[in-house]
């Protein structure tokens, strides 16, 4: 649900209620209540506080990725997140686009991966 | 060299959650030499092959995408960069405690391996990790070696 998932992905953050309410604009007392479910907050709102968080708005709505999406073709830079060692800098586009590339590497593989699974249980 | 304990017990535990291995030479820009994508609920993990050219590196980029995937520590490409550096720093620690587990390292500083170069020998891990660990322990943590 939308509250639990505010909640998780501000603490994973390492932000306070009140720190995410200033950087979306509402008060504390407003934001406290999308996380206990007592207000829901417009679609801006979720833009802001996805943007916040770091996260993808589509994951707070519970919105799958669309069926190519899924299939892995024509991912975007909302369909993954990522991690590294030993990156000294910034991305640069081509790192970006690198990650991309990856991302639409793995979607394949996984959907190849799907097909061997049902592929070996065929009832 | 045998493989290590840690790099099997790494590599077994990644497998067990499903994730896929990926290897090539990509060449970040950034400089990294692996990195993990999550993509639904799948975890990728590419190891870039011109740039890991040693089990001690091999070592040290899977035990930090394992500490990623295992506490689902990753983060989107425009993430602001307290996001990201909160993700890596919790990284670090993590990778520091499977890496360079405190009770050892005091047991080797007592045993009277000191020096950062003898600490790196000993554990086989780079000299900046040792650093990373002694500067964890001794910090946030307020061990000491003694």
């Amino acid at each position: 649900m939308l509250k639990d998932k505010l909640r998780k992905a501000r603490k994973d953050a390492g932000l306070t209620q009140k720190q995410v309410a200033v950087a979306i604009g509402v008060t504390e007392s407003a934001y406290c209540g999308y996380e206990t479910g007592k207000r829901q907050p417009d679609a801006l709102k979720i833009k802001q506080i996805a943007e916040v968080l770091g996260i993808s708005g589509d994951y707070l709505l519970d919105i799958d990725a669309p069926e190519s999406a899924q299939d892995g073709a024509g991912l975007t830079f909302d369909d993954f997140t990522y991690a590294m060692h030993g990156a000294s800098g910034d991305l640069t586009e081509r790192d970006k686009q690198l990650l991309l590339d990856m991302a639409n590497q793995l979607a394949a593989a996984n959907r190849e991966r799907k097909k061997n699974a049902s592929g070996e249980n065929p009832d | 060299m045998p493989v290590e304990r840690i790099l099997i017990e790494a590599y077994a535990d990644l497998l067990r959650r499903g994730v896929i291995f990926f290897s090539g030479n990509y060449r970040f820009d950034a400089g990294a030499d692996a990195c993990t994508i999550k993509y639904g609920d799948t975890f990728g993990l590419f190891l870039d092959s011109g740039r890991i050219k040693t089990p001690r590196q091999e070592k040290e980029a899977v035990v930090h995408e394992w500490v990623h995937i295992a506490g689902d520590a990753t983060y989107r490409v425009d993430a602001p960069p307290a996001i990201r550096q909160k993700a890596e720093e919790s990284a670090r620690r993590d990778e520091i405690k499977k890496l360079l587990p405190f009770e050892r390292m005091r047991g080797a500083v007592q045993n009277g391996i000191t020096q950062i170069y003898e600490l790196s020998e000993f554990f086989n891990v780079s000299e900046e990790k040792v650093r990373m660990a002694i500067d964890y322990y001794t910090g946030p943590c307020g061990l000491t070696f003694g």
